[in-house]
């Protein structure tokens, strides 16, 4: 848990009334990320090009024989999972036997799937509960809350599979903690945007030009009618009981939230060019999906649009076949293989082509130039997965994935491996520092992880 | 909910220790034996110096005792400090790896090539406390405090153990009074500080007890043999000096009071206060509200302690193996809970890695 | 229970009830704490904890009140047969009677002690079906929340929940967008482009997807309301004697339109042969999948290779569809009659009608002057900076429309934090409990008006109301949200059963699955019959697709009828399927996961999770060295898992005469299907059909069940232990009148926690989320 001022309060203090809502929703004569940016930098202290983070998170944990390498140091041979990503070598780190030991039963027992999607980000271990959800701030939540403000997005949360809705997604633990990695607050999830089309329009405008009288008056109005429900809001708040309140504390929460980032688009009135089409609804082909969703990234990325992003892949317990590659079993069944060959190579193979996927969006990223630099030199882009084992549920030696410079900070082009049962909040403690957020504490950290740069 | 239901559970048991008297690998049989009769479960295992070989070895023992790490069932794996002196290694520790079976391949392996294999002592003890009902475990020292006085720097780990730990027992220092004790002086401000802020009642084991007690060396041609063959403790304590030798009992005494507080082996003193000066000696201070008491040796108990010593130190380790109907039904039927749980001689898993959906036909995911 | 159970226990608000009176301790040592030390403790201990349940701590008597859920849940199994398990030493039954019936009684002596308690539910925003349908019923427009809106998590299997139901910022700007573009929908503000669009979608650039030789898709988005011309491209032609094929077009699902389709050559052209169709429908704004199929196009059958079947001189097929649009339609906007009650230009007198009229029928309730005063600012504010007034209505719709008194159903409490306080909730709250229990959708003016009257809680008046409420279209929400919920149905949508072990399996069936369950639960509904249909009905409705899939004969045409079933093959839902389908794997049926179903959604009794160290199934054998029966009798050979397996495997091969798609088969691989069974209590079968008269023989079982699944839906929340009280009330009326579905209906709504509601206590529901016993480091 973060010590010191919570992110919530920052974005209260942040909050001023009577904001202009200009630069939502308009589109497109594009400009590359510098020479549009310095202008509006040139009041905040944040560098020229800043760092970006993003986390890939795939479920069900892998198959850790084609994942692992049995050595430390210079990558010579990579391992078959992570063949896709030979050209990019020399830009990422493999860290082994970092733990979330908040993932682990402890004292909750069965539901494995449940809590370690629920305690990835946040550190902690989620309250077993279906309806009673109980989390923490995610730490790319406490990092879009300080710096957030200086982006048009504080951070996005991307997903690829659509919610379950069962209710009970894991021996008693909530949906909420497997359909989310992002958590605004205790209980405030933060559903992901699975609709490239959604995406599209949000980070680039519906496509209709605006004229600037027409976007004035949408702001006004936009304004006046964010401070009627403000003001609706609180008269109700009055004489309610404590659960209800907080209902509504959710909703005025959401709204300031809103409204913060219409200050960002103040501030940032950049139209930015997306150069690709406004996607059609979703993909049914996994590998289209990923591709319009990870471009998009890349483009914000680059466009300074946000910093902070996380990416479901899919969730954890999910039962998506892989017909792209001929297999028609669900993804988590195939997972409990229990050891029979035929089936962990099935495993292997989805794993491989997960990380197919993701090669495809690390190279957009390093083509992307940024001064002198590639995009990824300036980012922390983590695959990486809540389990290790997924057919024994192992919380320690998670598959974790560092790739990227956070700014031509990290030494890559290796695989570390940390002490066992090193915690995984370590590394975002690590990730904090080179985001500018600076806390002394989060989750179930002991310490920062420091053999990332030139250790 | 049932899950969290507390009530009586094999109690876990913590042990950290510098591993330079062969008592303390006789400990942690002992402590494996104690499991076998769910007296208490194995939960962590920490030296107090960087010695890798030691440490590989404890490791292998470990190992051992615990059996092939199944499924759900993850081996923790053994808390090295980074910083400090490796000091000497005992042939002990080394000569057992020296075997070879028929074929020419070594008996055992070890597995620990560096620091990486290993754990930070605080982060394990933290990361396994974690998993045990409040009150439902106890720490035994045998060796310098470092590693104990900083997990009491970790974050929240205090309230942690407070909540968790019913108590720590440390042996060394000699009761009334007595010599300066080696472990102590080793690091004078580290056993201050545990004893300090520690947060729960301190028993201590002092030498003279474990001096009192000599653990029987002939058990380990007899017993050990015959329980479990080429048991790597026997091995060791072998190539520990020349046999026949009976060991002091200083961790052993420790140990076996932590896991069997009531069973009345010991006597315990009054309360009190127990200081260390600069030399590292021990020195006990009666006061009624005190948090601390050493351990008396009562004669009318030698031999029942040296018996449990040898019965329990040598035991075949009780490998955790899932039960068919038979052993069901041989069970007879027995009202009271404490022979209930005695009866069921299944080892409990490593808590941390309990299953939850378990093979898809085998129960219903959720769909 | 069973939510609470399968939940594990939710932390029981007992606020309002006082203390119950003390156990029977001697009963306790008598005739329970020697069952459980003896046998129980076993396998539920600390170390061991099968199913979850360590039991020592329940030889404490005062653990049968303290944790009630755990004992009915120990009495239930117990009762049932199903503990102590087979392979375990049993006591003698009437001991076990003896132990059922102590428990019986102090849960009977604990009741009637306890003070009736409501509960309460907590203010709940609008989920996504709820704010499509308020939307459509409030303003005629229709907006598809499912399309913009992120997923609402979900509790106890129902994505109405009040607790869970969140809102996050992505949220937040979907409502804020929402309200602009519905508005400016509703008074058909948003001007046309000049030029019509058009769209293309074809099978050469994949934006036309096959699912069959006879059925394309696509996903389209539509920018505007209005009239579009589709144009279909046909290419290829079939035989000289070809007959023509009647052409449906689809969207989301929904039948538009239909076309005959020429499928003989034309003798026009002589190479790539290809014939065109054109229809004009009126398409709504939103992203949409739309379907072209030929309708039982038997010619296709003959085809073997998409070689032959995309031959154009073999076949003839759907290859390409324009969305030419938008036209201006010619229908007057329904939305604009529903909020233009008068002529904004007749002054601000009608404007002021106008904004508190929308006001009152967006909030539920009456408005007070203040609140119209503060939309009416809108209206002003539009005319300062120089737009028209109606322009300024749309202004205060768009307000109202983010305003929390829309977005959230609030109840309000005389005493917010005194749980001592229970009392009746409003008409018109309870108007709207009821609305969207049974409609998923604000009030209509007459419910409202009613309501205000004062009149609702007149029980004569309700009864009336939900008589004629259950007899409304609008009740069709009833049957998606509440059956497709409980019946799992809308997993429709998320299955991907393997093509090449299904080629049956396509897109119309999928929607004839979900038509044919939805139609049954609509008949049981509307037609007050037994909910013993729901196990055993002897009729189903079908169409000449569906009848063929099922080998059921004389059933022609693409509408559904109601069929009476001649044969044992099927009865009720569990052999419907869409029930079937959802409850099976890509490529296989689950006989664990049938059972899981029906002990879930059937009997409400969900199985724990597994124990530790489940041993290894191997399943690679199944079908090829042994059955995957014989494989998990095996498995059941273990008293650990056969506890919970016994009876969910035994139900679930019941249901192997159906496969992975709920087609009725003989064999699976090269092994006979064999579904007889012995259920833990004894009772036995052979066929599916006596399956379902054993399931009928437990009829109180599955009332409960269904009763519990319908109060949680309900209320928006769990079932909680003070409920239990409630939950029997109504199952025994529901006995007394021969299970009638409607008496089930009107027990709910009449039920005190339907009824009333009371304050809450505070400390109770700051939850930590610490754990009770344990202190976390947080």
């Amino acid at each position: 848990m973060i010590k010191g001022k919570a992110p919530a309060m920052v974005q209260r203090s942040a909050l001023k009334r009577r904001t202009f809502l200009r630069g939502i929703g308009t589109a497109a004569i594009g400009l590359p990320f510098l020479d549009a940016m310095s202008p509006a930098f040139a009041a905040s202290t944040a560098p020229a090009a800043p760092v970006r983070m993003a986390f890939f998170y795939v479920p069900n944990g892998m198959i850790m024989d084609a994942w692992d390498l049995n050595y430390e140091g210079k990558f010579q041979e990579l391992p078959r999972t992570l063949k896709a990503m030979e050209p990019f070598k020399d830009d990422m780190i493999q860290i082994g036997n970092l733990t979330h030991n908040t993932g682990r039963a402890l004292l909750d027992g069965a539901g494995d799937h449940g809590r370690c999607s629920g305690s990835y980000l946040t550190g902690v271990q989620v309250k077993k509960s279906l309806v009673d959800i109980k989390s923490s701030v995610s730490f790319d939540q406490i990092v879009a809350g300080e710096i957030g403000g200086k982006t048009r997005f504080p951070s996005l949360e991307l997903g690829m599979e659509d919610a379950r809705q069962a209710g009970d997604c894991d021996s008693g633990y909530s949906c909420a903690y497997t359909n989310n990695l992002a958590w605004k607050s205790d209980t405030q999830p933060l559903p992901p945007t699975l609709n490239p089309r959604a995406l599209f329009e949000r980070l680039f405008g519906t496509g209709q030009p605006m004229t600037p009288e027409q976007r004035e008056r949408q702001a006004m109005t936009r304004r006046s009618i964010l401070d009627f429900v403000m003001d609706d809001t609180h008269k109700l708040e009055s004489n309610l009981g404590p659960t209800d309140r907080r209902k509504l504390d959710e909703y005025l929460s959401s709204i300031r939230e809103v409204e913060t980032q219409i200050q960002a688009a103040e501030k940032d009135t950049r139209q930015v060019d997306p150069g690709m089409d406004k996607p059609y609804g979703i993909p049914a082909d996994f590998g289209d999906h990923f591709k319009l969703m990870s471009d998009m990234i890349a483009i914000a990325f680059q466009s300074d649009l946000t910093r902070v992003v996380t990416f479901l892949m899919t969730r954890e317990g999910s039962l998506r076949p892989y017909h792209e590659l001929g297999i028609p079993d669900g993804h988590h069944p195939l997972t409990h293989h229990r050891n029979q060959p035929e089936l962990m190579e099935k495993v292997r193979r989805i794993n491989e082509y997960h990380v197919q996927q993701f090669a495809g969006f690390v190279k957009k990223m390093k083509e992307s130039k940024e001064g002198d630099r590639s995009l990824l030199d300036n980012s922390m882009i983590v695959y990486g997965a809540g389990l290790s084992d997924g057919n024994a549920h192992l919380h320690e030696d998670l598959p974790t994935l560092m790739v990227g410079r956070g700014g031509n900070y990290f030494k890559p082009g290796r695989r570390i491996l940390a002490r066992r049962e090193t915690p995984m909040c370590n590394l975002f403690l690590t990730m904090m520092d080179r985001m500018g957020v600076n806390v002394d504490h989060f989750g179930d950290s002991t310490g920062r992880l420091n053999c990332l740069d030139l250790g | 909910m049932p899950q969290r239901a507390g009530g009586p559970s094999p109690a876990g048991a913590f042990f950290d220790t510098g591993f330079t008297t062969i008592d303390s690998l006789l400990a942690v049989s002992l402590l494996y034996g104690l499991q076998g009769k769910s007296d208490c479960k194995v939960a962590a295992i920490a030296m107090s110096r960087p010695n890798l070989d030691v440490a590989g070895f404890v490791d292998m023992v470990q190992r051992t005792y615990h059996g092939p790490a199944g499924n759900f069932a993850q081996l923790p794996p053994i808390g090295v400090p980074e910083k400090g002196e490796p000091g000497t290694t005992s042939p002990a520790f080394v000569k057992p790896f020296e075997e070879k079976q028929a074929d020419g391949t070594p008996v055992y392996k070890n597995t620990v090539r560096s620091l990486v294999d290993t754990a930070d002592p605080g982060t394990l003890f933290r990361n396994y406390l974690e998993a045990f009902h409040d009150g439902d475990a106890f720490f035994v020292l045998a060796g310098p405090a470092t590693n104990l006085a900083a997990l009491l720097d970790m974050p929240g780990v205090k309230k942690l153990i407070a909540a968790k730990v019913q108590r720590l027992v440390i042996a060394g220092g000699a009761f009334p009074s007595g010599a300066p004790d080696p472990n102590f002086r080793a690091d004078v401000p580290a056993v201050r500080k545990v004893l300090a802020e520690w947060p729960t009642p301190i028993v201590a084991a002092g030498q003279e007890v474990g001096a009192a007690l000599p653990f029987p060396g002939a058990s380990i041609d007899k017993e050990f043999e015959e329980a479990m063959p080429g048991n790597p403790v026997a091995r060791a304590y072998r190539a520990y000096q020349a046999m026949p030798y009976d060991a002091p009992s200083y961790a052993l005494s420790a140990a076996l009071y932590a896991a069997r507080p009531k069973a009345g082996y010991f006597k315990l003193s009054d309360p009190g206060k127990i200081s260390v000066d600069d030399s590292g000696r021990a020195v006990f201070t009666a006061s009624a509200e005190g948090q601390h008491n050493y351990l008396i040796a009562d004669a009318s108990q030698k031999d029942a302690i040296t018996q449990a010593f040898v019965e329990l130190a040598s035991a075949k380790p009780e490998v955790r193996r899932f039960r068919g109907p038979q052993q069901l039904q041989q069970r007879p039927q027995q009202p009271q809970q404490q022979q209930t749980r005695q009866r069921l001689q299944v080892q409990p898993q490593a808590a941390p890695n309990e299953p939850a959906v378990a093979a898809p036909e085998a129960a219903a995911p959720n769909q | 229970m069973a939510a609470v159970l399968a939940a594990g226990f939710i932390a029981v608000d007992r606020a309002a009830t006082p203390a119950a009176p003390a156990v029977d301790t001697a009963g306790f040592n008598a005739s329970v704490k020697p069952i459980v030390s003896g046998t129980c403790e076993q396998c539920h201990n600390a170390s061991i904890k099968s199913g979850d349940l360590n039991l020592v701590p329940y030889l404490d008597p005062a653990t049968v009140a303290s944790d009630r859920a755990t004992w009915e849940l120990i009495a239930s199994k117990v009762e049932s047969g199903e503990m102590p398990p087979s392979g375990v030493a049993r006591p003698p039954q009437e001991k076990m009677t003896a132990l059922v019936k102590y428990l019986r009684g102090e849960f009977a002596r604990a009741d009637a002690a306890v003070k009736p308690d409501p509960g309460r539910v907590t203010a709940k925003r609008l989920n996504r079906n709820e704010y499509t349908n308020t939307i459509r019923d409030l303003l005629a427009v229709d907006f598809r929340a499912d399309k913009n809106f992120p997923t609402d998590d979900s509790g106890y299997g129902f994505d109405n929940i009040a607790d869970i139901l969140t809102v996050s910022p992505v949220l937040m700007e979907k409502y804020l967008e929402a309200a602009e573009t519905i508005s400016a929908r509703a008074l058909g503000a948003d001007p046309l482009p000049k030029k019509p669009l058009e769209q293309t979608c074809d099978l050469s650039t994949k934006t036309l997807r096959r699912l069959d030789y006879s059925t394309v898709e696509a996903s389209q988005r539509i920018d505007y309301d209005g009239d579009y011309n589709i144009l279909f491209k046909f290419p290829g032609e079939r035989g000289a004697d070809a007959k023509p094929v009647t052409m449906g077009f689809y969207m989301d699902g929904q039948l538009l339109k239909s076309m005959q389709v020429e499928t003989k050559p034309s003798n026009l052209v002589a190479f790539n042969p290809q014939s065109n169709g054109e229809m004009t429908v009126f398409l709504p704004e939103g992203d949409h999948v739309f379907r072209a199929a030929f309708l039982n196009d038997d010619f296709v059958a003959q085809f073997t290779s998409d070689r032959d079947a995309y031959s154009d001189k073999k076949n003839k097929w759907i290859g390409a569809i324009t969305f030419v649009g938008p036209y201006p339609t010619k229908v007057e906007r329904a939305s604009r009659k529903k909020i233009l009650i008068c002529d904004p230009a007749t002054g601000d007198a009608c404007v002021q009608k106008i904004v508190s009229q929308f006001a009152h029928r967006a909030y539920r309730r009456p408005v007070t002057p203040a609140e119209v005063a503060s939309l009416m600012k809108f209206v002003a504010m539009a005319k300062s900076q120089g737009q028209t007034t109606e322009q300024g209505i749309q202004l205060a719709i768009e307000a109202t429309l983010v305003s929390p008194e829309f977005l959230f159903r609030i109840e309000r409490d005389p005493n917010p934090t005194d749980p001592e306080k229970v009392h009746r909730i409003s008409d018109v709250e309870l108007a709207t409990r009821l609305s969207y229990f049974l409609w998923s959708s604000m009030p209509d003016d007459e419910l409202l008006s009613v309501a205000e009257a004062g009149k609702l809680h007149d029980p004569a008046v309700l009864s009336a109301q939900v008589d004629r409420m259950m007899k409304d279209p609008k009740a069709e929400a009833f049957a998606d949200n509440f059956a497709g919920q409980w019946l799992e149905v809308r997993n429709l949508d998320f299955i991907t059963p393997d093509a090449k072990t299904f080629p049956q399996w396509n897109a119309e069936l999928k929607e004839e699955f979900r038509t044919e369950t939805r139609l049954f639960f609509q008949y049981v509904l509307t037609e007050n019959r037994p909910i013993t249909d729901f196990i055993n009905g002897r009729y189903t409705f079908l169409n000449e697709g569906l009848a063929k899939f099922y080998g059921i004969s004389g059933v022609k045409g693409p509408d559904f009828r109601k069929v009476d079933l001649t044969t044992d093959e099927r009865g009720g839902v569990l052999s419907q399927g869409s029930v079937l389908a959802v409850s099976s794997y890509p490529n296989r049926t689950s006989p664990t996961i049938r059972g899981k179903y029906i002990l879930s959604n059937i009997l409400g009794t969900p199985p724990p999770p597994p124990p530790p160290d489940v041993p290894p199934l191997d399943v690679s054998k199944v079908g090829t060295d042994v059955s995957l029966r014989q494989q998990l009798e095996a498995h059941r050979a273990n008293p650990v898992c056969a506890s919970c397996h016994a009876k969910m495997d035994v139900l679930g091969f019941g249901l192997e005469n159906y496969n992975g798609i709920g087609k009725w088969r003989t064999t699976d691989g090269k092994f006979p299907i064999d579904v007889g069974g012995t259920m833990p209590d004894g009772a036995s079968f052979h066929t599916a059909a006596e399956m379902r008269s054993v399931l009928l023989a437990d009829m109180p079982q599955f009332a409960h069940c269904l009763t519990e699944k319908l109060m949680t839906y309900a209320l928006g929340r769990g079932m909680e232990a003070y409920d239990a009280r409630a939950m029997d009330d109504i199952d025994k009326a529901l006995a007394a009148d021969n299970y009638k579905f409607q008496t089930l209906i009107h027990q709910v709504v009449t039920s005190l926690p339907f009824q009333s509601r009371r304050g809450e206590l505070v400390s109770n529901k700051q939850s930590t989320g610490e754990k009770p016993k344990e202190i976390a480091q947080r």
